[in-house]
């Protein structure tokens, strides 16, 4: 139980560290941002009233010392009021998060899935059985993870929609549909998440079973292995039972390095595919100076990193039952 | 580090009782000829040539410094040698049940060789520490050695038959829902001489099994070992570097040097009249309890590249009485007379075959 | 007199000479063996020694010397962009910055987490608390957003301060993977006695364990390369940092803005991702090939056939 505790008290710093980065961040921009931003507003329409004390607050620069400024950010933050987006005048940018949130995660999460459990099933095989394909399939997984997820994207882009017009250009769904479940919709938006989706798990499974097929390799000395052979068990249930079961705890250990990659590399993947996710957002707000925009969205994105990481921290603690009692 | 072995301190008078070299009790398994080499990029003969037999419920020492070839020997007789380890020759006789069948377990494949493991002959590992999947429960690693070779044993008889195991080597019934990382090493070592009485089987090869536990835990480990053995009437081949700990155990002894059997005997011969000068270089350097002080000493020198060919002895470099045929000629195999399967590999004792009486 | 001794202290020289040659032999024929790493040194040569002599050749990549967007021909061996410069010209001047950046990008990232993995793991107590407490931190907060950020909110028009922000934003994992091994040094008989024997800490950290730790830090030094390579061009590719500098990330941002997808130009933006791949195989056989020389066990099992 101990451990669980542990875990969710050490995120819950993460987040607090996350929020106070977040709250440091504008002081890095030239000028006056609050200012900056109004005039903008000022260009595209007339801003709500209160808009330039909302700004003020949330980007840390209200009145008076430093731990009032980061008190008032922190009640801001606490009401979920994020400013409105420039990029996108005059929503709310809690309106434009709600709407490209889900797009990111529903992607990069069933990618991640995806791409972990093929990418130990094929460790686990590529370790075990060994032999001469297991080893010719080195040097290509290796290639391909040292190429950068952007060109992936621009690669899958190139042949198999400009060559061969098997999938859509750009964007998560069909320009002529509205948003919503019925049918046609999720349709397009499983055909258009295709390349995108592509891109993750080729770009990523490569790590996932190099890292499994170097465990394997290590546990399939371990004694325990070998006893379970000397007991006669089956060449599966050694298999999976006790040298994957083992060799894949580093794998899991290591998930928040490796989350950290797909997240990274998916911004740019959303970039090249003009996805409507919450990288491109990013993108977007970033090339526009949407600072209260940009603001929100990084908290997001680490918020959301730091959830995943939780989750997977605790089934590592029933995964391995060291862990448990530990300290 | 030091076991007495008081017993076999009493002179014995049953030297030179028999001439023959035929087994008293019906041989289990019959080792002939068996050879390994470890292909790299020098070849390593690490067992040349051995010959031995295992008796019914009798206690087997094999002893010997690290790397003389002893666990490979012992991997080599279950089969169990992987790349890159490699079986050159030789066979492994292991005579089935009642009816006199034997078969050679090196020729054993796939699920022959899997159904034939831990049924007819159970190993306990050198770190026995190690030898439990550190993820799962004891429950779930019994049940899965029940599982490979009853797959009919429904859930509740499983769990009857681990706690049963369990009991039997002294330990509570409760811990069979803990993990090996809540037991102590005693703890662990004993659970895994219960997996290994799984399905009671003729054989159980011991590879230093207690050589990883605090002295006081080995002496109990031991006792519960010779305490079962006795009840159960197994045989037991022990491998170990400790020959004292053999001198009190076993009931017969081979000594090993450079992947060779130096010399074979009773434990009760070895200890009154060893010939091997490495035989006695070794029983020298065990201190003595119950006798005079006496010097103690090792063995100066260190064991053979096993990857250079050796002419002649392969103890000569060490030896202190070795002479001039020893660094041309490999020694003979020579056996005593009057004492049952006793050999030694020695020049000292002439070239002919058989030597003469006490 | 005077002479004899210059004679035994040649002798002597000669014999170090000798010694160390055939050390350096022996190292290079264990080297050898290992296929991966040959490859890879040989494919990471051939990278550096474009990025030293090719500027020599490829003068001015940024002149309009050719027709628009031509397909590779002898005159232009990979063709020509948007506005008829050449491919290859260009390809050749990014490869310096290009590899600047992940080796300084690395070197810095790799000195951070030395310092604080090693020191952390030495000096142990509130220090290490405080300083693994951190790291873990950084370790779970994801680091191109930030880096997105920081490098777009700072602006430059040089590669300085990409380099820096990627250091200090890539050396939490592998501090956590060096104040682990520290640790387990520590307590080793060795440092122990070296301790007891009252040797000077600074002795202790860079005679006895910083060498022991050589192969992990190396090892770690190669991997943040390919990581500060790959981030650069992600950076680049967004636009983001310095534009100016020609880096291979800077063609493929251009390539993608100008449309060389939809005018069928793959001369222009395939060449330069696959140097990125090419480089980041290399490093990374290179670290295949030490750990095979260095741990035997992965290297029994890619002999093994069956």
């Amino acid at each position: 139980m101990t451990y669980f505790a542990r875990k969710i008290g050490f995120y819950l710093l993460a987040a607090w560290a996350a929020i106070t980065i977040d709250f440091f961040l504008p002081r890095l921009i030239p000028g006056n941002p609050v200012e900056i931003l109004m005039s903008r507003m000022a260009q595209s329409g007339s801003p709500p009233p209160g808009e330039a004390k909302t700004l003020a607050l949330l980007l840390g620069l209200s009145h008076g010392n430093l731990i009032t400024q980061y008190w008032d950010y922190l009640v801001q933050l606490s009401h979920l009021n994020f400013g409105i987006s420039i990029t996108d005048f005059p929503t709310p940018v809690s309106q434009i998060i709600v709407s490209t949130l889900p797009w990111t995660i529903v992607l990069v999460g069933t990618c991640t899935v995806i791409s972990f459990i093929v990418g130990i099933v094929l460790g686990t095989i590529a370790g075990f059985k060994g032999g001469k394909w297991a080893e010719a399939l080195i040097p290509s997984t290796t290639f391909l993870t040292s190429l950068p997820y952007f060109f992936m994207a621009l690669l899958l882009l190139y042949f198999l929609s400009y060559e061969f017009h098997l999938f859509p250009l750009n964007g998560g769904y069909s320009d002529s549909l509205t948003i919503g479940f019925t049918g046609s919709f999720i349709l397009s938006a499983v055909y258009h998440s295709i390349l995108p989706a592509l891109t993750i798990i080729l770009a990523s499974l490569g790590g996932w079973l190099l890292g499994m097929r170097n465990m394997v390799l290590t546990t399939l000395s371990e004694d325990y292995v070998v006893a379970a052979e000397a007991r006669g068990l089956s060449r599966r249930k050694i298999m999976i039972g006790y040298a994957a079961r083992n060799a894949v705890i580093p794998s899991i250990t290591g998930f928040a390095i490796s989350l950290g990659f797909v997240v990274s590399g998916s911004i740019a993947m959303e970039y090249v595919f003009s996805y409507p996710g919450i990288g491109y957002e990013l993108l977007q707000a970033i090339s526009n100076d949407d600072y209260a925009l940009t603001q929100a969205i990084f908290l997001i994105i680490t918020l959301s990193v730091l959830g995943a990481n939780l989750i997977v921290d605790l089934l590592y603690g029933f995964i391995d039952p060291r862990t448990r009692q530990s300290r | 580090m030091t076991i007495p072995f008081e017993k076999h301190r009493i002179p014995t008078s049953d030297i030179g009782v028999s001439g023959s070299l035929t087994t008293s009790s019906a041989s289990l398994l019959s080792v002939r000829d068996l050879s390994v080499e470890y292909r790299g990029e020098r070849t390593t003969k690490a067992v040349k040539n051995v010959n031995f037999e295992l008796r019914k419920g009798e206690i087997l020492g094999i002893a010997g410094e690290s790397g003389c070839g002893k666990s490979t020997l012992a991997y080599a007789i279950t089969n169990m040698l992987k790349h890159p380890a490699y079986i050159t020759s030789g066979e492994v006789l292991y005579a089935q049940g009642d009816s006199g069948n034997t078969v050679d377990i090196l020729r054993l494949e796939h699920e022959q060789l899997r159904n034939f493991r831990w049924t007819e002959i159970s190993m306990v590992f050198q770190s026995a520490m190690n030898a439990l999947n550190p993820v799962t429960s004891l429950k779930k690693q019994f049940s899965d050695i029940f599982l490979a070779h009853k797959p009919g044993m429904t859930k509740a008889e499983r769990l009857e038959k681990s706690i049963r195991l369990l009991e039997m080597v002294g330990l509570n019934k409760n811990i069979i829902n803990q993990f090996p990382h809540e037991l102590s090493g005693g703890m662990r070592q004993r659970v895994v001489i219960a997996m290994a009485l799984c399905y009671m089987p003729n054989i159980v090869i011991m590879d230093e099994p207690t050589t990883a536990l605090d002295v006081v835990i080995q002496r109990d480990i031991l006792d519960e070992i010779i305490r079962l053995q006795k009840e159960l009437n197994f045989s037991i081949i022990f491998i170990t570097h400790d020959i004292s700990l053999l001198l009190e155990i076993s009931d017969r002894l081979l000594i090993m040097y450079a992947g060779e059997i130096a010399e074979q005997a009773r434990t009760e011969a070895i200890v009154s009249r060893a010939l091997h000068p490495y035989t006695n270089g070794i029983m020298l350097s065990i201190p003595d309890l119950y006798g005079q002080r006496r010097e103690l000493r090792g063995i100066p020198g260190m064991p053979p590249d096993l990857s250079l060919d050796i002419p002649g002895c392969p103890f000569r470099p060490r030896c202190s009485e070795a002479f001039e045929p020893c660094s041309t000629w490999p020694p003979p195999k020579i056996f005593v007379a009057n004492e049952p399967d006793h050999f030694v590999r020695c020049h000292k004792y002439g070239s002919s075959d058989f030597m003469g009486g006490a | 007199m005077k002479n004899r001794d210059t004679r035994v202290h040649n002798s002597v020289r000669v014999e170090v000479i000798v010694k160390s040659w055939k050390w350096l032999r022996r190292l290079l024929k264990r080297a050898f063996r290992s296929k991966k790493l040959v490859i890879g040194v040989v494919i990471l040569g051939f990278f550096v020694l474009v990025a030293v002599i090719g500027p020599i050749f490829a003068t001015n990549p940024n002149g309009f010397i050719g027709p628009d967007m031509a397909s590779p021909s002898l005159k232009f061996p990979l063709g020509t962009d948007f506005a008829g410069q050449n491919v290859l010209y260009q390809l050749i001047d990014s490869t310096g910055p290009s590899l600047l950046v992940g080796f300084a990008a690395g070197a810095l990232a790799t000195l951070i987490s030395v310092i604080i993995g090693i020191g952390s793991g030495f000096v142990g107590g509130i220090f290490d608390e405080t300083a693994t407490f951190f790291t873990n931190i950084i370790l779970v907060i994801p680091g191109l957003p930030l880096v997105l950020i920081v490098a777009a909110y700072v602006g430059s028009s040089s590669l300085t301060p990409i380099i820096l922000v990627i250091a200090f934003t890539s050396w939490a994992a592998y501090a956590r993977v060096l104040r682990g091994q520290t640790l387990s040094i520590r307590n080793r008989d060795f440092i122990l006695a070296s301790r007891v024997a009252g040797e000077k800490w600074w002795r202790i950290v860079f005679v006895e364990i910083l060498p022991n730790e050589l192969a992990i830090i190396v090892s770690n030094f190669i991997f943040m390369v390919v990581f500060a390579i790959l981030t650069q061009a992600t950076l680049a590719f967004l636009g983001i940092g310095d534009v100016t500098t020609l880096t291979w990330g800077n063609m493929l941002y251009l390539a993608n803005n100008d449309e060389a997808l939809t005018s069928g130009a793959w001369w222009w933006f395939i060449p330069p991702g696959l140097c990125i791949g090419l480089v980041g195989t290399a490093l990374a056989f290179i670290n295949f090939g030490l750990d095979e020389i260095l741990n035997p066990r992965l290297k029994i099992s890619a002999q093994k056939e069956k």
